[in-house]
């Protein structure tokens, strides 16, 4: 027994139409409080990784190797409804596009309230309540507005805090970011990152952080996976992974942000940094 | 880039509304930006901040309500959407949008594309053909894809055709909406680096985007749009290092970079109470 809320070992991912393996063997821990990063392209094996974790990989893929821990828990053998019972209550997860997972037509409220009420038993009153508190806990401005705000009334940063108060209203140990602030303006995203960082220190919750972008994961994560084509190529502690890289890929990574982004344009390297250093050297 | 020369490009107190349903929508609020000749401008913004709206104005693709256009020192403010065509005939401005698709017609072949301003110019067919050749080549396309339509092209290839047919008029401004973002990294990359050719071919550059580090790399300046206005303008370099606007400084420490910005989480909370976002 240990107290990581994920363990994953070895985890292999098998495409049954293509008969191949898509997902080569991809190990890491999580205990309370942490934060892995997992980096790559579309067609890396992050997302399915991710999918494998929350039990819902597409019907042809299956897990063909290794062992998925969630909690302590093996997850191999699950039933339907066990894997069910988990997703809410140990493993959350919120995704790109957040508009998709909402129902258009019905209230914001209605919907957040109802999922308070299957994940915690509560009745339909302090479901109400219980919904009003997540949406302040996600930092929304106004939570008496946005409950009985549709959808499309939401800008696409409030409609992630949102699936964020959703993912988070049964108290999961674990929640999966998987490309939660890609398509949203860089200053909504450090909103939405800086949301998950404060709950993961109010809360003791584990986060996994998937980003194309090193850099969203280098902000937020202590550990990095660098995936490529189903391998993981590079695995470490962030600081290591950014500044002593030991993969062409990973090095790549980081050029094209020397190359292109900010970095480049700061005075100087900051103390922070040189700091960190020291620490893994 | 002196003080003194005229500019290509002033934009002063300019509004624009748009009508949706009964209501109006107030896009651009006095929004003012001047290019001097030669330079590259990068104008950031985010969702809402104006900024398509913007190049449309410059382009005279939007009326606005209020304010003055001045493209290469003529008033053009109440041109005519005739005017507007023979202005942008005439090849002293250009433009490159974020679908090359929407910048280049998709029935005319590359070379049809490439002729077709060089011909309105009055250049014999002769020399327009061969300098479209030529501007094929310095943007690293092969010459056949001449005959090919915009259809029949990569992304990344409908891009550089976008860019070369901004070249062949040698205008004297190029409004580039967004050029890079639809592109994936490697591609990006590539685009930047073009980018950087058309700024050496003497045209000013209005480079408009929402991603600071894109535009840092290229601009001389750049102009921060923020709820329909310009709010600051700086150098890039003073810019990512002493923002002064609020916005500003909250776009720049919301900027995800390498050198960790994740210890700016208590600065970036001061801003957004500041700003009320």
């Amino acid at each position: 027994m240990s107290d990581a809320a994920l363990r994953l070992t070895d985890v292999r991912i098998h495409d049954a139409v293509g008969d191949r393996d898509i997902v080569h063997g991809v190990s890491f821990e999580l205990t309370p409080g942490k934060v892995v990063g997992i980096v790559g392209e579309s067609g890396s094996g992050k997302t399915l990784t991710c999918r494998a974790v929350l039990g819902i990989l597409p019907r042809h893929f299956s897990v063909t190797g290794g062992t998925i821990e969630l909690a302590g828990r093996d997850t191999s053998g699950l039933t339907q409804r066990e894997w069910t019972g988990l997703r809410g209550t140990t493993v959350g997860a919120v995704f790109q596009d957040p508009a998709s997972y909402l129902n258009p037509s019905i209230r914001i409220g209605a919907q957040l309230a109802e999922v308070v009420r299957v994940k915690k038993g509560l009745t339909r009153r302090e479901a109400r309540r219980r919904a009003l508190d997540l949406l302040s806990s996600v930092r929304l401005r106004e939570p008496d507005l946005v409950y009985r705000q549709y959808p499309h009334e939401l800008s696409g940063g409030m409609l992630q805090r949102v699936l964020i108060a959703a993912a988070i209203a049964a108290d999961p140990q674990l929640l999966i970011a998987d490309e939660a602030t890609t398509a949203l303006d860089v200053t909504v995203q450090a909103e939405i990152l800086d949301l998950l960082t404060e709950l993961r220190e109010r809360t003791g919750m584990a986060l996994i952080v998937v980003s194309h972008d090193l850099a969203v994961v280098a902000q937020l994560c202590d550990e990095v996976l660098v995936m490529r084509d189903g391998i993981v190529v590079e695995q470490g502690p962030t600081a290591r992974v950014l500044y002593d890289p030991r993969h062409d890929y990973t090095r790549l990574l980081i050029a094209e942000h020397e190359q292109y982004g900010l970095d480049r344009f700061r005075d100087a390297a900051e103390p922070a940094l040189s700091k960190e250093l020291d620490h893994v050297g | 880039m002196s003080a003194d020369a005229r500019p290509v490009l002033r934009v002063t107190d300019l509004d624009v509304h748009y009508r949706r349903g009964t209501g109006r929508l107030h896009a651009l609020r006095g929004a003012s930006l001047t290019v001097a000749p030669g330079e590259t401008v990068g104008v950031i913004g985010e969702t809402g901040s104006g900024k398509s709206t913007l190049a449309r104005a410059v382009l005279g693709l939007v009326r606005p309500s209020g304010g003055r256009i001045e493209i290469a020192g003529g008033d053009v403010t109440g041109h005519s959407t005739r005017q507007w065509r023979a202005l942008r005939r005439r090849g002293v401005l250009q433009y490159v949008f974020q679908d090359p698709l929407r910048s280049l017609d998709p029935d005319l072949t590359v070379a049809e594309s490439l002729i077709e301003p060089l011909l309105v110019q009055g250049r014999p067919r002769r020399e327009a053909t061969e300098l479209a050749r030529a501007y094929l080549d310095r943007v690293h396309l092969d010459e056949e894809l001449l005959h090919r339509l915009p259809g029949e092209l990569s992304g990344g290839q409908r891009q550089r055709v976008a860019v070369a047919r901004a070249l062949v008029t040698d205008p004297e401004l190029i409004i580039l909406d967004e050029p890079v973002s639809a592109l994936d990294s490697a591609n990006r990359v590539r685009a930047l680096e073009l980018l950087k050719q058309l700024r050496d071919s003497g045209a000013a550059l209005v480079f408009i985007s929402h991603d600071l580090g894109s535009v840092a790399g290229i601009a001389d300046r750049i102009a921060v749009l923020y709820q329909g206005r310009v709010v600051e303008t700086a150098p890039a370099r003073e810019l990512v290092n002493a923002p002064r606007h609020p916005y500003t400084r909250l776009l720049v420490s919301s900027a995800p970079t390498l050198s960790s910005a994740a210890g700016d989480r208590a600065r970036r909370e001061a801003l957004r109470e500041l700003l009320h976002v």
